[in-house]
């Protein structure tokens, strides 16, 4: 990967990163260098310079130790001589200070790297010379204590006068190695700080030209495409759509230039595109122009035709209206026929029982003039106070009459009229029940009622001839029409009993499953073919003679079952008899 | 106690160089500190606990022993000899007669009431009361005169 492809950000963290190492580097090889450069400088300055100034002293005041204990042999009264004890007591504990001093030097700056053996056997040479001049010096004071001056200036000026040489000799050649090493740590000082400053001048130069190199890459980089691609912009905004930039580089930089030459190159398709379909737009604008025109003159006559269709809707409603009206009529007319029809029947069931009625009303008559007879005598005779006398008259009378049988006879004719009467009423109800038929609103009713009532208004139609058997079940009241279900109910019914040549068997059956009531009415007449089954509920279809039906029953009833959201299903076959079942479901 | 040193003493003496610190037999103390022996041999304190007069011995020979008892008290040759220049001229006392051998340092501890010296632990004997053994490369871990 080559380094121009690299990321932006890559980029800039390479060379800064590489500025920083360098300054950091710098910056510990400076620290280094300074803490040498500080050791070095130690060296001679706390080290060496004051070995050497330690051993001066010492030599010094060993000097000073000497020449006092040589006063001290030549000092005449004890006066002079507690004098020079003390003086050379403050001698000997000077040089005592001073060997301390280098003996913590030397433990301090013990350079592993350093020979010291040298030194080190010209000290052992001192101090073991050092003892020995002390011992002679004891010796002396000994001597000199014990009054015997010339013995002690003996050993003063003989055998200690040598070693005092000798320690001299050693202690001079330790200061010379101590200064030669001053001179030497700071040759070592110097040295260091040459070459410190030198590192540290080139890296610094070196950073400082790494640092304008990155600055131009940065420019070059950064600056230049980004100068680039606003003069492009500044083009494009110009309209210009052909410029394009030019890429150097694969990084975020010239990824963005490729994105910006594509968008060109896509603003400048677009706007292409943008023209030709302009064109096109106002081709299509011209051609929906003239549509338009053609629109606006189709729209009127349009309105024209609206309202005449308007006009005609209107006639058509009225036409609606009046069909409504006329099938209103044809209901009632339905309706009436079937009371026509009923008519025929209820007339001579009427007739029956007001037969009973007025066949009995005359011996009836009879029978109460005779009773009236009586109960004159009897009163003409309890008048007059001769009922002992009329009893027997009364008795005769009783026997002419037939008293006894006329009584029965009474009760009888009686009961026939009761009977007769009871009757009529009954089959007024049932018609009036039947013509419930009018009421408007729903009411709650029983089914099973219901079809009571229209079996007696069948009654004479189908006694002596048909057998009606009823199984009903157990109806919950029932929210509906009462007497258009009736209606219903009649024309299934007289439906069945037509189809009845001669005796036949009606069977009634009603339950309650499923929140519905079910009402069965299966007949064993002669039954359908499918092909009539398949209009019976068409209005005007009649199987009938003319006269005999409208065509109408069925198909009002099923409408009627409709009204009540239920079904009608027929089951027949020619020959096998017919079944209807209708369902009513039972709202809540 | 004797049964145990004695083991102990031929143990140490079979590996190194060892200076034993005597004393007459009247000598009360059973054991001696480094710094009350630094003391007595610089001439700090100049008698024992129980009041009798000290009589500090030197060795005059230069070796093994003198080096190693010097060492163990911390002073160099040269310093005690200051040390007791010092003492001379301020007239503080007489520095300890240095004896010529360790058979005249045995002798003059026997005789002498109250002395104290070191000698190699070879030459002790039953005539003196040992009160302490300095091992020659035990000197730097120092404290080891309780026993």
């Amino acid at each position: 990967m080559k380094f121009k492809d690299l990321r932006i950000g890559t980029k800039q963290i390479l060379g800064f990163g590489s500025i920083l190492i360098i300054m950091v580097a710098v910056n510990i090889f400076s620290i280094t260098g300074l803490n040498s450069l500080k050791s070095e400088i130690d060296d001679f300055d706390q080290n060496w310079l004051r070995r050497a100034i330690a051993f001066e002293e010492i030599n010094y005041n060993s000097s000073n130790l000497r020449r006092q204990q040589l006063q001290y042999a030549f000092a005449k009264n004890k006066k002079n001589k507690e004098d020079q004890k003390d003086l050379q007591l403050a001698y000997i504990e000077k040089i005592d200070q001073n060997i301390d001093r280098y003996k913590t030097l030397r433990e301090k700056y013990r350079n592993p790297h350093q020979d010291f053996s040298k030194e080190d056997s010209l000290y052992q040479s001192f101090d073991e010379k050092w003892e020995n001049y002390l011992s002679l010096s004891i010796q002396f004071l000994q001597l000199s204590q014990q009054n015997k001056d010339d013995e002690a200036l003996n050993l003063l000026n003989g055998e200690a006068s040598i070693v005092f040489e000798d320690f001299s000799n050693d202690l001079s050649a330790l200061v010379k190695i101590c200064e030669l090493n001053v001179v030497n740590s700071a040759e070592m000082a110097a040295r260091t700080y040459k070459g410190t400053h030198f590192v540290t001048m080139l890296f610094l130069i070196i950073a400082i030209i790494l640092s304008i190199f990155l600055t131009i890459m940065i420019v070059r980089l950064i600056l230049v495409p980004v100068y680039r691609m606003e003069n492009a912009a500044k083009k494009i905004a110009s309209g210009d759509l052909d410029t394009r930039v030019k890429i150097t580089s694969n990084d975020e930089l010239g990824n963005l230039s490729k994105s910006f030459n594509t968008m060109t190159t896509a603003l400048k398709e677009a706007r292409e595109k943008e023209n030709v379909q302009t064109q096109r737009l106002r081709m299509q604008w011209d051609v929906l122009y003239e549509t338009n025109k053609k629109l606006e003159e189709n729209s009127k006559s349009l309105e024209n035709q609206k309202i005449k269709i308007e006009r005609k809707n209107k006639q058509l409603e009225l036409a609606m209206n009046k069909l409504k009206e006329a099938q209103n009529q044809l209901v009632q007319s339905e309706k009436m026929a079937s009371i026509g029809q009923l008519t025929a029947g209820i007339a001579h069931e009427i007739n029956n029982p007001i037969n009973f009625v007025s066949s009995n009303i005359s011996p009836l008559k009879r029978d109460l003039d005779d009773i009236i007879k009586l109960l004159e005598l009897c009163t003409k005779a309890a008048k007059n106070g001769e009922l002992d006398k009329e009893c027997k008259n009364i008795e005769n009378f009783k026997v002419e009459i037939e008293y006894d049988l006329i009584l029965t006879e009474v009760k009888q004719l009686l009961n026939g009229i009761e009977e007769g009467a009871k009757r009529t009423m009954e089959i007024v109800r049932g018609l009036r029940n039947f013509s419930r038929l009018d009421e408007g609103e729903k009411k709650l009713a029983d089914i099973n009622e219901g079809i009571d009532s229209t079996l007696l208004m069948l009654r004479n139609q189908l006694k002596n001839r048909i057998e009606v058997i009823k199984n009903y079940g157990s109806l919950p009241q029932f929210l509906c029409y009462p007497g258009k279900l009736n209606q219903v109910f009649m024309n299934i019914i007289n439906n069945a009993s037509q189809s009845i040549e001669g005796d036949g068997l009606i069977e009634i059956s009603t339950w309650f499953k499923n929140k519905s009531i079910f009402i069965s009415i299966k007949d064993n007449g002669i039954g359908m073919p499918k092909k009539v089954i398949d209009h019976i509920f068409e209005p005007f279809y009649t199987t009938k003679d003319v006269g005999k039906g409208t065509g109408l029953g069925l198909s009002i009833s099923y409408g009627i079952v409709q009204e009540h959201k239920g079904d009608i299903q027929v089951k027949s076959s020619p020959g096998k008899g017919t079944e209807f079942i209708i369902t009513l479901p039972v709202e809540d | 106690m004797p049964h145990y040193l004695i083991f102990f003493l031929i143990l140490c003496s079979s590996m190194q160089a060892q200076v034993a610190v005597i004393v007459h037999k009247s000598v009360k103390a059973e054991n001696i500190s480094k710094t009350q022996l630094l003391d007595f041999y610089t001439g700090e304190v100049k008698s024992w606990d129980t009041g009798e007069a000290v009589h500090v011995f030197d060795l005059k020979i230069k070796g093994k022993i003198k080096e190693t008892f010097y060492k163990y008290l911390g002073k160099s040759a040269s310093r005690m000899k200051s040390i007791w220049m010092k003492r001379l001229l301020s007239g503080e006392g007489d520095p300890p007669p240095a004896l010529e051998d360790e058979s005249e340092m045995l002798k003059r501890i026997k005789n002498t009431k109250g002395a104290i010296g070191f000698l190699d632990y070879k030459y002790v004997d039953t005539s003196v009361k040992v009160l302490t053994i300095i091992e020659f490369d035990k000197i730097n871990d120092s404290e080891q005169d309780e026993k």
